[in-house]
């Protein structure tokens, strides 16, 4: 049995990377797939205590939020479409139309 | 009777979140969808209220509380369920004069509406933290492609990427933090958690959990901060309020606010509530922060909607000042703010959009003289405004005097600083008067600037009107009753 500590280094890790994307780019599309990273990092901890716990509601959770994750990259790249469309960039910096 | 009758207003909303892409195959015509979602809404509040506050009328009985594990029917729910559905009604009875006949779409914006009233009410009976999170979601993810809905605008556009990728990042931060929850107790429900939380105050559970509680309040609280809009995670609000089309901006104010609200007071008022100690100090800034920045804020606003978002994070902070106190007067306070909050907001945007639709713009400027282009108008947005400083008789005044005195008397009985939080607010009410007047004396003292004729919707005129009887009749002549319900949901929500 590995020592759960690992699992929540582990996923720790994983959500600074993730925050750490999202704060630090410019491009809309790698800050989503950072969004997921995050999400990622949730979902470790879900099913590494799931099986710690021999309760099988982590992983229903894990189920659930990959489906949201999914969900959320459609309705994103779907408003990015629409974005580029208008403005030929999705850089974050140009976003300043409302502001003040 | 059976108990699943309860949950009919949730399967009138999947009904007709499938039945509108069905009548957009068979009819090409704009009518139908709106008229399909004011029938599945306005029954959906008819049963709601008959159900659960006069459950002889259908004779149905009604225990008080229809529990099942992940679900829960009460009283806190059931008053939120109703504000949630109202709303989402007058949104879709406004969106049919705000939108022209040619609008693209429209099949779409009133299924996405219809979804995201569906997420608010999973989230007002949620009793985990997995039920819980998919009602924010749906009711998230719903209302980013309906801020971004007018695809040709660019604003619209800009504050629906802004409010998606905000909204996803904090999502992002809300799941951790349950999944840590989750990694120390074991139990997704709220009942587990809490009673974990008790066993660790009462010294029944062995070991030292205080750093992980903390962290995983912190990103719970992040995540949920975004959604309520207090300060530090307030910096979408304005711009998703401006930039978003009207009636979505209605729904995201007054709705969407109040749903934030109750996952927050489910979490920290009952799941996390004997922890909450440390908290309270955190929350207090919070709550004193986003009243005054808030505040401080909208005094230099231009555009109305920047305005009144701003209005609202300070709303959201006199709102908080009542779960650092926590006791049941506080709660029932904050619960009938809350409430009050939808009406006075959703009153004030819902004039906001017609002011915009007819093309007079959303500038505070364009209200000079609207006292002199439509009485009735002007009258409501008035009685919105002074409801929102909270002057008397109007219902702001009752409800904000529910939330001060209760959390007054916390602070008399216990911690003393409390009491600062209650100054800060009624000095902050009084500094806000400053920009709520500044449109009350442009729509009476000043003329309009072209003396052209508009022609405002009827729909709009019939809500406005029902707003200033709520709020400036019904609600100040029987604020006995609005006490008692929010007590009663106060009651519910604490004894879980």
């Amino acid at each position: 049995m590995i020592d759960p500590i690992n699992f929540v280094v582990f996923s720790s890790i994983l959500l600074l990377i993730g925050a750490y994307g999202v704060i630090r780019n410019k491009n809309a599309i790698v800050v989503l797939m950072s969004v997921e990273i995050m999400l990622t990092a949730a979902n470790v901890n879900f099913i590494a205590f799931s099986s710690f716990y021999n309760d099988l509601s982590g992983q229903i959770v894990a189920l659930f939020v990959t489906t949201i994750a999914a969900a959320e990259v459609a309705i994103g790249l779907a408003i990015l479409l629409s974005l580029f469309k208008q403005r030929d960039t999705i850089e974050l910096d140009l976003l300043n139309s409302l502001r003040w | 009777m059976d108990d699943s009758i309860f949950f009919l207003p949730e399967i009138l909303m999947v009904v007709s979140i499938i039945g509108i892409p069905a009548l957009y195959i068979l009819t090409e015509n704009n009518k139908s969808y709106s008229i399909c979602s004011n029938i599945s809404l306005g029954f959906a509040f008819m049963f709601l209220v008959l159900s659960w506050y006069y459950p002889d009328f259908l004779s149905l009985d009604k225990s008080g509380l229809v529990s099942y594990d992940h679900f829960r029917v009460d009283d806190f729910s059931q008053l939120f369920k109703i504000i949630f559905v109202l709303t989402a009604l007058v949104v879709s009875i406004v969106s049919t004069s705000y939108f022209d006949d040619e609008e693209p779409h429209q099949a779409e914006y009133y299924t996405l509406l219809l979804s995201s009233t569906l997420g608010m009410l999973v989230v007002a009976s949620a009793t985990d933290f997995l039920t819980l999170f998919l009602g924010i979601e749906i009711s998230a993810f719903s209302s980013y492609a309906m801020v971004a809905f007018r695809k040709q605008d660019d604003k619209s556009t800009e504050a629906g990427a802004k409010y998606l990728l905000i909204g996803a990042f904090s999502s992002g931060l809300t799941l951790y933090g349950i999944s840590l929850l989750y990694a120390i107790t074991g139990s997704l429900t709220f009942d587990g958690v809490s009673s974990f939380m008790h066993g660790i105050s009462n010294g029944v559970v062995v070991g030292d959990f205080t750093e992980v509680i903390f962290i995983s309040c912190l990103f719970i609280m992040a995540g949920l901060g975004f959604k309520i809009a207090v300060v530090p995670f307030h910096a979408w609000a304005p711009d998703v309020y401006q930039g978003a089309p009207t009636p979505v901006t209605t729904l995201l104010a007054a709705a969407s606010k109040a749903m934030g609200f109750i996952a927050v007071f489910r979490v920290f008022a009952f799941t996390l509530e004997s922890v909450s100690e440390e908290w309270k100090l955190v929350l207090g800034i919070i709550a004193l922060a986003s009243m005054t920045v808030g505040n401080l804020a909208a005094i230099s606003q231009k555009d109305i909607g920047r305005m009144l978002a701003y209005s609202s994070i300070a709303q959201a902070g006199y709102i908080m000042i009542a779960i650092p106190a926590l006791t049941e007067e506080a709660m029932s306070g904050a619960i009938a703010h809350t409430l009050v909050h939808a009406f006075m907001k959703g009153g004030a945007f819902v004039i906001v959009g017609c002011i915009g639709a007819v093309g007079l713009g959303y500038n505070l400027e364009s209200y000079k003289g609207l006292a002199k282009r439509s009485p009735l108008l002007a009258l409501s947005m008035t009685v919105c405004l002074l409801s929102l400083v909270g002057i008397p008789p109007f219902a702001g005044f009752i409800s904000k005097f529910f939330l001060f005195y209760g959390t007054l008397q916390a602070g008399l009985a216990g911690e003393s600083w409390i009491i600062a939080l209650v100054i800060g607010g009624i000095l902050n009410s009084a500094l806000s008067l400053y920009y709520y007047l500044k449109v009350i004396r442009y729509m009476y003292l000043y003329d309009p600037e072209d003396s052209g004729e508009v022609e405002f919707p009827n729909s709009v005129r019939y809500i406005s009107f029902g707003v200033i009887l709520l709020l400036a009749v019904f609600f100040p002549l029987y604020w006995e009753s609005l006490f008692e319900l929010c007590k009663e949901a106060s009651i519910a929500l604490i004894n879980g």
